[in-house]
């Protein structure tokens, strides 16, 4: 910089120069900020949209007000010997008005889609809760207390659950508890309820396994060995120390999968009739899908809840993959 | 010997496996509503006598002490013309002595016990467990639908272990980083569809014939369960992930310098960690089966599982789930068994005692 700029100063050039060194500034940071997401995770941010997608849903579906829109075309009908006016209903299709058509019931279908999120939203929840809980103790357990019985007992139980496959052990207690039940109010009750708690027992060996794996690798960690050195107690290293400040990206993961796979039975289920998932008069993506098998390809009534199924669990699924591959300590 | 050793203790622990699922099962169905353990037959008075355990209802039991009498005591004739209702007294044992009418009374059930060992498992040993809901012995039942079922279980999982070889060869090959990339996603995103709306979408885009015959069906099934429910993804990532650490691999690289066949080192390493992919996939396939067949009506153990649910005939679903949880177990132990005898690192590991 030439010496005599800075004794003879010009105030009003000075000014501009603060001002082209602001604009510079803030020109530099806005372009250095749009290269940064060049390497942002595509799969974290597509993650996090479906997943506040999927609870605006939920809130929304508690306060929107469902139009029932039956609207009918008149066509013409031979019976061989006589052609007479008659009337065709125009379900699953494109309706005036509504921004989707509507559903084999004449509902708004863009309504119905919303609602459709509570026929899971709580009981996946629920079999997350189950699957956590059972998984992160029998794991925590098994992979702190090696070499001893508690191991041995704790595999050969996790390999019993493994042993069913998940769908089937869902149906099993559906077939047991449900089938007795004559009220349908609460066997579809009843029925959420066991696919819940069915699908959460079943998915805790896969976790209780991830998180022996973990717990035995930060056991002979110094971090372990000074906590025990300090006399802190098993309980204090195992839940604290070893549980909640390094393995709670892998319960994040497991518990996004876990969701998703949720997703794919009841809507699976619901697709196949309202013996096994939730009746007609529930909206369910699933229910949705079967109810407009008949309409085209590429309407509205198919596209509409194929594209949530596959989005929600897709969306899921990456996120979990994400959180994984970010946050988990010794993870590639 | 060593070997001898570790395959008796696979058996044992397949043995194990099956036994103890079969037995939570059937704990659950024995405090479900359709229990054999309820009371149920009534009793055929001809062989009964005071001292007998009689039953009041489904789950309480007590002891006889009277045999059926008119309401006054009399000792009324049964001339088959007059109905004349009589009555028992049965002692509950908890102090409580409730009288019935004689055609109220039940014989108890078997208890669990002598009802899963007897019954059940030594119905399985001797082929007769009971009828099913179609009145057909309940494992002919169940090995009709296995006829259907494991041939397309066991062809999804051919396809998908064909299918993705063929694809890692291909991305491996493919001189376009991005375009690896792109691709890789969309095969993912292909596969992440569930089975129903993977099967609902080919039928209405006209890539799987509708209706189905009965010899396209099967055909129909293995292609959506081998591409759906993650299974070809999951199936392609591992074997990416093998791939790529056998590649890194010293003896692989100088194979490769000396102008070797790659395939011809790297497939034997690569069939043990694909063995043990495709027995975890079994599992899964087998679940995903019922959504499958339900779609195409392919009667076997998937429709017949939700049809036992619904009647409902928790016998023929309890024979059903531990056939199935048999078959897992089963390719569990053939994988076991062979990694031992692939493996030697196995042996030598047992035999220094590490």
């Amino acid at each position: 910089m030439d010496p005599n700029k800075l004794i003879h100063r010009d105030p009003g050039e000075e000014a501009d120069g603060v001002a082209s060194r602001l604009a510079k500034g803030a020109v530099r940071d806005i372009v250095e900020t749009i290269l940064r997401w060049r390497h942002a995770d595509i799969r974290l941010i597509f993650g996090s949209i479906v997943v506040v997608l999927l609870v605006g849903a939920r809130i929304a579906a508690a306060f929107i007000d469902v139009d029932q829109l039956q609207t009918y075309l008149e066509v013409e009908r031979t019976s061989g010997f006589s052609v007479g006016a008659g009337f065709q209903t125009t379900n699953c299709r494109a309706v005036d008005g509504l921004l989707l058509g509507n559903d084999r019931n004449g509902y708004a279908l863009s309504a119905t889609l919303l609602e459709a999120t509570q026929a899971f939203f709580f009981p996946a929840l629920m079999s997350c809760a189950i699957a956590l809980f059972f998984g992160t103790l029998l794991g925590a357990v098994a992979g702190y207390f090696r070499g001893g019985m508690l191991e041995s007992g704790t595999k050969l139980l996790l390999t019993v659950i493994a042993a069913y496959p998940r769908l089937i052990l869902v149906i099993v207690a559906v077939g047991f508890f449900v089938a007795y039940l004559h009220d349908p109010g609460r066997a579809v009750g009843m029925r959420l309820l066991l696919m819940a708690a069915m699908l959460g027992i079943a998915y805790v060996p896969v976790l209780a396994l991830a998180i022996y794996q973990k717990v035995g690798a930060f056991q002979r960690e110094q971090f372990v060995e000074a906590a025990r050195a300090h006399g802190l107690s098993d309980t204090r290293i195992l839940g604290y120390h070893i549980l909640w400040a390094n393995c709670m990206p892998v319960l994040a993961r497991h518990f996004f999968y876990l969701f998703g796979y949720f997703i794919l039975v009841e809507t699976s289920l619901s697709y196949l009739g309202p013996e096994y998932g939730v009746p007609g008069s529930i909206p369910s993506w699933g229910n949705l899908l079967a109810g407009c098998s008949k309409g085209e390809l590429m309407s509205a009534a198919v596209i509409g809840p194929s594209v949530a199924i596959v989005t929600s669990i897709l969306g899921l699924t990456f996120l979990g993959d994400a959180i994984g591959e970010r946050f988990e300590r010794g993870r590639t | 010997m060593k070997t001898a050793w570790l395959v008796g203790q696979k058996v044992g622990h397949f043995v194990a496996v099956l036994f103890l699922s079969s037995l939570v099962l059937a704990g659950l169905l024995w405090f479900s509503p359709g229990s054999p353990g309820k009371a149920r037959d009534p009793v055929v008075w001809d062989k009964a006598a005071v001292g007998d355990r009689v039953c009041v209802d489904a789950r309480s039991c007590g002891v006889l002490e009277t045999m059926p009498t008119t309401e006054s005591g009399e000792d009324v004739p049964d001339d088959g013309f007059t109905f004349v209702k009589k009555y028992v007294r049965v002692d509950l044992g908890d102090g409580s002595v409730q009288q019935i009418e004689s055609g109220e009374a039940l014989i108890p059930g078997p208890s669990f016990p002598r009802w899963f060992l007897g019954t059940f498992w030594g119905g399985v040993l001797s082929w007769d467990i009971g009828p099913a809901y179609n009145g057909e012995p309940v494992l002919s039942v169940v090995m009709l639908g296995a006829r259907q079922t494991m041939p397309i279980v066991f062809g999804a999982l051919v396809a998908a272990v064909l299918v993705t070889l063929i694809l890692v060869s291909f991305l491996t090959w493919l001189p376009f980083p991005s375009m690896r990339g792109l691709l890789r996603t969309l095969l993912l995103i292909l596969s992440i569809s569930p089975v129903f709306v993977l099967g609902f979408l080919m039928t209405k885009a006209g890539v799987l014939p509708h209706p189905v015959n009965w010899w396209v069906a099967p055909g129909a099934c293995i292609i959506i369960l081998f591409i759906g429910d993650s299974s070809l993804g999951e199936l392609l990532l591992q074997l990416e992930n093998e791939y790529r650490h056998l590649r890194s691999r010293d003896y692989i690289h100088a194979a490769g310098l000396r102008g070797a066949s790659l395939f011809k080192h790297m497939l034997p390493a690569l069939l043990m960690p694909l063995g043990s992919m495709s027995a975890a996939k079994v599992a899964f396939l087998l679940g995903s089966v019922v959504i499958a067949e339900n779609i195409y009506a392919v009667p076997g153990l998937g429709m017949l599982s939700l049809k036992a649910a619904t009647k409902p005939d928790p016998l023929l679903l309890l024979t059903l789930t531990v056939f199935i949880t048999f078959v897992v177990a089963l390719v569990s132990l053939i994988r076991d068994v062979l990694e031992i005898f692939i493996d030697p690192r196995i042996r030598k590991t047992t035999a220094e005692g590490v």
